[in-house]
């Protein structure tokens, strides 16, 4: 399927450099998180285990298992 | 017949975004899985990224995937309702072509937080089940489905995922979504034949493919045995492709087979590149198996309307969930679960845990003690 190629740029510029929006999907965060996790942890959490410069750093723990 | 729709699991993620890029450059991304309850850490979402999500919704090629539900925790909770009212706030912004959760329960006192674990296969769990899918339904207003688990305490769960998956689902007409790196993760874990496993599964219920990488881990417990897990955080084996190839013709109603990967799995340029070449190779065999497209068969949709009362709630198994994931995510060792399970509540119940595979044991000390 076809992906305008300004989007696309947008995309690189923007996980490039972490820009950001004030858009928010959730209200209320804090129900949906994972508290706690150690330094092995990837799924995403409370710390931050992610180079400075990788702003986005979602996870949608599906391999959890 | 659907036409099929080679797809990745696309999540606000810099490593994902960066190595499917030159896939979404190539147009060859046909459809995108959000798992839509996962932004947990990012409050502000860019806007390039809700233009993403809008682009495929407009070409109705969006479908959620949902992670954080618990789908048979015991007990209703406020994080539930909140989560099925922010589903149908997004399926107002976005057009889903269908949503999905996981089997299971999440582990850890607290809602949200830990793995996925099984539950017994009973009337209970049936009930519970059957009234959370009924709930997703009505907030999403879309078709709905289910995914099989990876992890399983016996091989007679093994055998009976399938069925149980499809009498949960029956109600609300849904679907199934049939992870073949689970499934390859069961063959290998509980030496079963792909043949004896699959038919077991009602395959005209399948709309839905995943496939990933894993992990392989040793037992202490039985030396020389490797237990496979599904970490999705390595390259498709071959096996898994050869898998897709099998099955693909053998699912009348499918149409998204999806390619997935964590962010973690894909820091480097090299796991980037073969993210993509794993793509382009499932690309191929889904253009290979492509079938001419027929008016779809099967609407996924509930064929009549259903009620919804007061969310159902069982005490004993809320109770026993508390206990089971206490033991988990505390014990030292196998021998240590062993001694809780059988003090506890669980024993000589419809949890079987006097079947559970020792191996297998080990391995959910280990998934719940790293998502604690």
């Amino acid at each position: 399927m076809k992906v305008s190629k300004s989007l696309l740029q947008a995309i690189m510029v923007g996980v490039t450099i972490g820009a950001a929006s004030s858009c928010s999907l959730f209200d209320n965060q804090e129900d949906l998180k994972p508290k706690t996790c150690d330094e092995t942890c990837d799924l995403n959490c409370d710390v931050n285990h992610t180079p400075q410069d990788e702003v986005f750093y979602d996870c949608p723990a599906c391999g959890m298992g | 017949m659907s036409k099929l729709h080679a797809s990745i699991a696309c999540n606000l993620d810099a490593n994902i975004l960066l190595a499917a890029l030159p896939l979404f450059e190539a147009e060859k991304v046909q459809a995108i899985e959000w798992s839509f309850d996962a932004l947990f850490k990012t409050r502000e979402v860019p806007p390039w990224f809700t233009a993403l999500l809008s682009t495929y919704s407009k070409n109705n090629r969006l479908v959620g995937h949902g992670v954080f539900f618990s789908l048979f925790s015991g007990k209703w909770s406020p994080a539930q309702q909140n989560w099925l009212d922010q589903l149908k706030r997004l399926s107002a912004v976005y057009q889903f072509d269908h949503i999905t959760e996981h089997f299971g329960f999440m582990t850890g006192a607290n809602f949200h937080q830990g793995a996925p674990i099984s539950v017994p296969f009973n009337p209970v769990l049936l009930a519970i089940g059957q009234d959370r899918l009924k709930r997703i339904q009505e907030a999403c207003q879309a078709p709905v489905g289910l995914e099989n688990l990876a992890f399983a305490y016996s091989i007679d769960e093994v055998k009976r995922h399938g069925e149980f998956l499809d009498q949960l689902i029956a109600p609300i007409n849904g679907f199934i979504i049939l992870d073949l790196h689970n499934l390859y993760c069961q063959i290998h874990n509980f030496e079963i034949d792909f043949e004896d496993i699959i038919q077991l599964y009602p395959l005209e219920q399948v709309r839905e493919i995943h496939i990933s990488g894993g992990s392989w881990e040793d037992s202490p417990l039985i030396p020389g045995k490797k237990i496979r897990r599904d970490t999705h955080d390595d390259a498709v084996p071959q096996a898994v492709f050869d898998l897709l190839e099998r099955t693909i013709p053998r699912c009348p109603n499918l149409k998204y087979i999806v390619l997935e990967q964590i962010g973690t799995g894909l820091k480097t340029e090299a796991s980037k590149r073969q993210f993509q070449q794993d793509f382009f190779k499932m690309e191929q065999i889904v253009q290979n198996k492509q079938r001419s497209t027929t008016k779809d068969q099967h609407t996924f949709l509930p064929s009549q309307p259903f009620h919804l009362g007061k969310p159902l709630e069982d005490v004993i198994l809320h109770a026993q969930q508390l206990e089971l994931s206490d033991i988990l995510e505390t014990a030292t060792d196998y021998q240590h679960a062993q001694q809780c399970l059988q003090a506890s509540s669980l024993a000589n119940s419809d949890w079987k845990i006097e079947t559970w595979a020792p191996a297998m044991v080990e391995t959910v000390l280990r998934i719940a003690q790293k998502w604690k």
